[in-house]
């Protein structure tokens, strides 16, 4: 056979050869540092000079409404209950399309930080912020429905099976801590994809995201699978002594680089059962912080929770972490009550968050970002709320080597359909790649017949954006 | 500027174009035109920009003309027919350019008149480059290996044996010859036995056989072990878990709302099963692409090919996707994907976007194909009452002695249930109206009060023949002034009566005129209201005409011209024509007692009742079969994959690499899959053998002859032994199909019983062995490590599982956790999006996708599984009680530990090691139960070893 140009992938045959296993195996959990590799050096190594180093993705699940939060729009206001001048968007539900009613928001709007950026009063205390924001105002994305959008938002693809965006990463850089996973969901959704919002799809295996809690919810106890010893730490050990001597001839009877690689794997085990625990307990936060976080605080203790412990991973050298709400956002009636309770639930934990990340000067090399699936129609659905809206939204980003204070992109004057400088979902993936070092025309992997890659065949940087 | 445009307007119009207007033309296009297309089109359309983005450019007239994958971008003196200024316009959501931000309005107004003058253009470069590339050579294609009849190469000849050789032992030997190889020795009994049981039933030998094969490795001892071991149950457990693989089986639709299959157990039993028997793998393959359309000898047999059509119902769909059409498009793409490669090794769905880059498999191909699938119905109504969730056919299955009607009635009250939901949702949604009195109308009906009344109309009720609280009338007043205008929204696209209800008289006009705007445009009709309505005394029909979902339909009553007679307008009701025999026979039922109470219900009464029929048909005697759907018909080929930019209509056809004759013959309101599974079976289709040969050589021999199994396309892996797999192929061919026969004949063979040890020099000469000079050592799978550990602690219920996932509820998010299951894994639910960690961590098949080679992976939580959970401390716990139970004198206890877990006693150095580790672990006790305890800590590492997860 001659050798072919993408033999890192797996179509090429298994030698099992100590290298070549350690290459399959994808940089899995460990294999890159005891393979002799230097830390963080990854798959496909970067591009170009990074921005930023890691990614928080403050996933705000059912889709937050952009002219309640950060897209102003006095026209929509001023028009309140008046007929949309123009078509609905397609395959709306009928309950909104069939009145076609401008609804105002119910929020105030003011300017906020030197930049004098619009929030409105949902995010006071991110409005804190407002010179670290930078709010895409002009996002778009495909699916009208959550399923397909929110897998949009996480693979690229509202009907395909794909890798999520942090098997990308994990994939293209490897990790920085061998200790740890390179790709970590907090209190991932179990719906709208589930999984397969944070699974490699075709990509080895060892690219899936460990996660930690379930469904937005992160108990006080939360930790990693099968973490925690069954026995006594002395009978552990003596039975581990046995077990690697047991290992060990059987390797010297093969010679086989695959048991070899399943033996490393298990001391990259044993190690992970001392190292891990320690950056998922908070105990040793001080008060002060755990209050900066809203921690103790009814409302918001859980996302505050979420978001310390993605600081703690962040610091630990974790690349993509995954912070999800639950499905809370999605408010087609009651828009007024439900986005309150919502905002009111993460305002301050991000807060919290950009300011901790700022003190410890990690936030010029951490993209936080934040937005949901779609945004939310400024027509009324029903009596007081609004449909799903990928045809315009915002989401923003803050750190990682982005501009402060700004607004990128327009909505129309009712905030319903991005207009200027469009930033479509698959823009925001190639963006977030490239603050990561990444041109997502080249990371690719072949799987079924041909290349594949995070942003399909779609895909332009935002530069306008950088810092 | 005006009055020059309009006179170079009137020149190209009359085609008439002399060289100084034309020289106008082209300063108007250097001046205005040109530079709005460099600043905002070069930078995807241009040579400059190397970017061609949908196949268009725009830096020279023949970009345009020739247009790109969506056809010519203008028309020249037409811009209501030009795609270039309907996508300037941003007027529809689909089509936008340039997509990041609209031009200003005075760019598009230059845009606009530059087309509407004929589109002078003087930039004359040649379409270099431009041109649609070739055209697939398939002749040449049908030449290559994958895609040639079958072949009978020569087996090879002058090899030395003690033992009548097989052929493929022959070809084997050939290949070693001329590459200077030695093969490894033949693997000693003990290996072989362990790995002959896992390979054929997925399970460990017991002491008892080891120790007889032990005693007669013979080959006809061999022979015969492997003949029995073919005839056991847990043949068909483990190859029809290799098939489940690679047909994406799962127990729940994952995507967007994970319900769970309450019927996919049975094709995962039929499965089972058919690999037990050996059925033939044509009609294993047939039964399963149109099972639900073939004859059938005996009611048991129609049931099991309905059961067997599961497979295209199985895959993951996006239930929430609101554009119904656009579902369609993406279950057939998911199913003719999933066909293409489990049954081809072909990647068909590179080819929904543009011809495949690397594979002779046109876009026609595709979409000829995609005919045939689209043309399946797989999803229908709503899951859960809510308009947006759509549900799955299913179908009742005959029973032998014909009873089964019960069930039949439940299925047709669920799909009419579901119907109605969607129906009176909708309804409800766009603001007609639901109460109807004892008529139950089935579409969508606005009232008077719905319609917009223009001029001056008088409300009644004097007639009782009515629809809701009144109607209105002219009151033979204001002729030609007074209009009403009904404004609709409907829930599926589709062919639609219209009737309007109106009370009858002699008094009425007899010659109303209505409009109707339909999605072809604007119809006029008349209608008599002196003649009473003929659909229960109050409908009439006006005319069947096509709407598109969602879009605004209208129909408008007018006075204009109807004499001093009265206008009477009272509602109008829009039907889907394929609703109308439904409603008829409801009509019909309206004074039979306890009949169609469905149709009376409202939606809350309707979606409990949904819910019932749901649960009382998940245990039913019901198969997640589909049918043929009832608009069965070629399908447009979609530019660039867009399900709404549709092409020409493509007639449905096979493959053309693999088909060169005439299309199929297919009868209307058939879906043609009857043809493609006569077609793919056919004895010159020669890629079907080669995959389903190359698979089972991949599964007992570590790789496939063809590496990546389910690719035989250019970037798959090749072919490392070409003739050898002809020679399968065609043997395969002439054997029927027998599966198991096949299997038999690659396990009897000297090259499957090699050593997996080589030498040093064999292992640098070829590290991957592609030529198979000894066998692969393989870790056990996700199922073989759960299913020993039960085996061996027996506590493994031989049983086969049900209906396993049906107690988990609604949908499959719950937590998979099967530490309390005794089944044996391959019966236990597939959830997709929530695998049971420990298969999952183990490498099971990711249920999204074919998985004919599962990955495999090494990942430190496969340690931390086995060194702590709860599942393999309490079987190690119980498998110390036995050997101690067992044990007649000291030492016996770790002899039998060592020959159970991992089939071989222990070593003089192992065995003191051994009783070493057991000693401290029970505290130096000699008490029984401190003993047990000691050996569970045993048994663990045991487990836990690499020597008991590999297979030599």
């Amino acid at each position: 056979m001659k050798p072919r140009d993408f033999s890192c992938h797996r179509y090429d045959p298994p030698t099992w050869s100590r290298r070549k296993l350690l290459e399959s195996a994808g940089a899995g959990f460990g294999s890159l540092a005891l393979s002799g590799l230097a830390h963080g050096e990854g798959h496909t190594g970067f591009h170009h000079l990074p921005r930023a180093k890691r990614v928080i993705f403050l996933f705000m699940h059912g889709g937050p409404s952009q002219v309640d939060t950060f897209d102003y729009k006095p026209e929509l206001q001023k028009r309140d209950g008046e007929k949309l001048p123009y078509a609905p968007a397609k395959n709306l539900d009928p309950s909104a399309t069939s009145q076609a009613k401008l609804l105002g928001s119910p929020w105030s709007f003011s300017q906020h930080g030197e930049s004098g950026l619009w929030v409105s009063e949902l995010f006071p205390e991110v409005a804190k912020h407002a010179d670290d924001l930078c709010v895409v105002r002009s996002m778009q994305s495909k699916g009208q429905s959550h399923g397909q959008a929110v897998c949009m938002l996480h693979t690229g693809t509202d009907n395909f099976v794909r890798p999520s965006m942090g098997s990308w990463v994990s994939y293209g850089l490897g990790r920085e801590n061998s200790d740890l996973p390179g790709f970590v969901s907090i209190s991932p959704s179990a719906t709208h994809g589930g999984p397969r919002n944070y699974g490699p799809a075709f990509l080895p295996a060892a690219h899936q995201a460990t996660t930690i809690g379930r469904n937005g919810k992160l108990a006080k106890d939360a930790n990693f699978s099968f973490l925690s010893a069954k026995s006594a730490p002395d009978i552990q050990s003596r039975k581990l002594a046995m077990l690697r001597e047991m290992n060990r001839e059987h390797l010297a009877r093969t010679g086989n680089g695959e048991v070899e690689g399943m033996i490393e794997s298990m001391e990259m085990a044993f190690r992970m059962q001392a190292s891990a625990p320690p950056v998922i307990t908070i105990d040793d936060e001080s008060h002060a912080t755990r209050e900066m976080y809203g921690i103790g605080t009814d409302e918001t203790d859980n996302f505050g929770r979420q978001c310390l412990l993605a600081r703690r991973f962040a610091e630990s050298g974790v690349r993509y972490l995954q912070v999800s709400t639950p499905n809370v956002w999605d408010q087609h009636g009651g828009l007024k009550k439900g986005h309150e309770k919502n905002a009111l639930a993460v305002d301050k934990p991000i807060s919290g968050l950009l300011t901790d990340l700022k003190q410890r000067g990690m936030l010029e090399d951490t993209l936080v970002v934040w937005g949901g699936e779609f945004g939310r129609t400024p027509i009324v659905q029903g009596a007081n709320g609004r449909d799903h809206n990928p045809q315009g939204f915002c989401m923003w980003l803050a750190g990682g080597g982005v501009k402060g204070g700004v607004a990128h992109g327009e909505t129309d004057e009712f905030g319903y359909y991005a207009v200027k400088d469009k930033v479509h979902m698959h823009d925001l993936h190639a963006t977030i790649l490239h603050l990561l070092g990444i041109d997502h025309l080249k990371l690719t992997y072949q799987y079924a017949g041909r290349d594949f890659r995070l942003t399909d065949v779609y895909g332009d940087v935002v530069k306008e954006i950088f810092a | 500027m005006r009055c020059f445009l309009q006179v170079v307007a009137l020149i190209w119009v009359a085609g008439y174009v002399s060289i100084s207007e034309a020289k106008e033309g082209f300063a108007f296009f250097e001046e205005k035109v040109r530079p709005i297309l460099v600043t905002h089109c070069y930078e995807c359309h241009s040579e400059e920009a190397g970017k061609r983005k949908g196949g268009l450019w725009l830096d020279r007239k023949d970009g345009w003309v020739h247009g790109g994958d969506a056809g010519p971008s203008l028309v020249p003196g037409d811009p209501g027919e030009s795609l270039l200024v309907e996508s300037i316009r941003y007027s529809d959501t689909d089509l936008q350019m340039p997509p990041k931000s609209r031009l200003s309005s005075e760019d598009v107004q230059i845009l606009e008149k530059w087309v509407a003058v004929g589109a002078p253009d003087p930039r004359d470069e040649a379409l270099v480059g431009a041109v649609r590339k070739e055209p697939i050579d398939f002749e040449k294609a049908r030449t290559k290996w994958a895609y040639r009849s079958h072949q009978e190469p020569i087996v090879p000849t002058g090899f030395q044996s003690n033992e009548v050789l097989d052929p493929l032992d022959l070809f084997l030997l050939s290949d070693w010859k001329k590459s200077g190889f030695s093969p490894s020795e033949a693997e000693g009994p003990l290996a072989l036995i362990r790995r002959v049981h896992y390979d054929l039933t997925g399970l460990p030998p017991t002491v008892e056989e080891i120790e007889a094969f032990s005693r007669d490795p013979s080959r006809r001892h061999y022979t015969a072990l492997v003949d029995e071991l073919l005839s056991r149950p847990g043949f068909g457990e483990k190859w029809g878990r290799h098939w489940l693989d690679v047909v994406r089986y799962a127990d729940s639709n994952g995507g967007d709302r994970n319900f769970t299959f309450y019927q996919a157990w049975r094709y995962r039993n039929w499965v089972i099963d058919a690999f037990n028997r050996d059925t033939s793998y044509y009609d294993f393959i047939r039964n399963q692409l149109a099972g639900d359309l073939l004859s059938a000898d005996s009611p048991e047999e129609e049931r099991q090919q309905i059961i067997a059509a599961t497979f295209l119902s199985l895959g993951p769909k996006m239930l929430t996707e609101r554009d119904k059409e656009k579902l369609w498009m993406d279950t057939a793409d998911e199913q003719l994907d999933t066909f293409g490669r489990a049954f081809l090794g072909l990647t068909i769905g590179c080819a929904r976007c543009h011809d495949h880059k690397f594979d002779p498999i046109s876009q026609e191909d595709y979409y000829a194909m995609a005919g045939i699938f689209r043309s399946t119905e797989v999803v229908t109504g709503t899951r859960n009452g809510c308009v947006n969730v759509a549900s799955w056919i299913e179908r009742p299955l005959p029973i032998a002695n014909g009873d089964g009607k019960e069930t039949r009635e439940m299925v047709e009250r669920l799909e009419l249930a579901m119907r109605l939901t969607v129906e009176k949702s909708f309804m409800k949604k766009a603001g007609g109206k639901v109460a109807l009195g004892d008529l139950p109308l089935a579409g969508v009906i606005y009232d008077d009060a719905d319609a917009e009344l223009v001029g001056e109309w008088k409300p009644s009720t004097i007639s009782t023949n009515r629809f809701g609280a009144g109607y209105v009338h002219d009151d033979q007043k204001r002729k030609g002034k007074n209009e009403a205008i009904f404004r609709g929204s409907l829930p599926e696209s589709g062919e639609y009566e219209v009737r309007v209800a109106y009370s009858s008289g002699q008094n009425r006009a007899s010659n109303v005129p209505i409009c109707i705007t339909a999605e072809d445009g604007m119809h006029e009709v008349l209608l008599d209201e002196t003649k009473p309505p003929s659909i229960g005394g109050l409908f009439e029909p006006i005319g069947r005409f096509t709407f598109e979902k969602g879009a605004d339909c209208q129909v408008t009553i007018r006075s204009e011209g109807t004499g001093a007679r009265y206008v009477i307008v009272d509602a109008v009701q829009f039907i889907a024509v394929s609703d109308i025999k439904r409603e008829s026979m409801a009509l019909a039922a309206i004074n039979e007692e306890g009949l169609a109470p469905l149709h009376r219900m409202n939606e809350g009464e309707l979606k409990k009742e949904l819910n019932r029929l749901i649960e009382a048909l998940k245990d039913a005697e019901v198969a997640m079969a589909p049918r043929d759907a009832r608009d069965a018909d070629d399908c447009h080929l979609r530019v660039r994959g867009d399900v709404s930019q549709k092409g020409a209509k493509i007639p449905r056809n096979f493959l053309q690499v693999l088909h060169e004759g005439a299309p199929p013959e297919i009868e209307d309101g058939a879906s043609g899959r009857v043809q493609l599974a006569d077609w793919i079976v056919s004895k010159d289709n020669a890629l079907l053998d080669r995959v389903i040969v190359n698979r089972i050589w991949h599964h007992l021999f570590g790789r496939g002859i063809v590496a990546s199994v389910d690719n035989f396309g250019r970037l798959g892996s090749g072919v490392t032994h070409p003739e050898l797999l002809e020679h399968l192929a065609a043997s395969f061919r002439e054997s029927g199909g027998s599966m198991k026969g096949m299997i038999r004949r690659l396990v009897l063979s000297e090259a499957y019983q090699l050593s997996s040890n080589a030498s040093p020099e064999m292992m640098s000469l070829d590290p991957a062995n592609a030529h198979f000079a000894r066998q692969n050592r393989r870790r056990l799978s996700a199922e073989e490590i759960r299913d020993s550990i039960l085996f061996l602690a027996a506590e493994l219920d031989r049983e086969p599982g049900m209906a396993t996932a049906n107690r988990f509820g609604v949908d499959l998010d719950k937590p998979m956790l099967f530490a309390t299951e005794k089944k044996r894994t391959v019966y236990l639910p597939v959830a997709r999006n929530n695998p049971a960690t420990e298969l999952a961590i183990f490498d099971a098949a990711n249920p999204d996708l074919v998985s004919g080679r599962r990955s495999q992976t090494t990942v430190p939580t496969q340690a931390l599984y086995l060194l702590n959970s709860d599942f393999l401390h309490a079987r190690a716990a119980a498998l110390g009680k036995m050997a101690i139970s067992k044990a007649e004198k000291p030492g016996d206890e770790i002899q039998w530990l060592y020959l159970t877990l991992l089939g071989r006693a222990p070593n003089p150095v192992e065995s003191r090691r051994a009783m070493g580790l057991v000693a401290d672990l029970s505290g130096g006790s000699e008490e029984k139960e401190d003993l047990a305890a000691g050996c569970g800590h045993l048994a663990h590492v045991l487990l836990a070893s690499t020597e008991f997860l590999y297979l030599d």
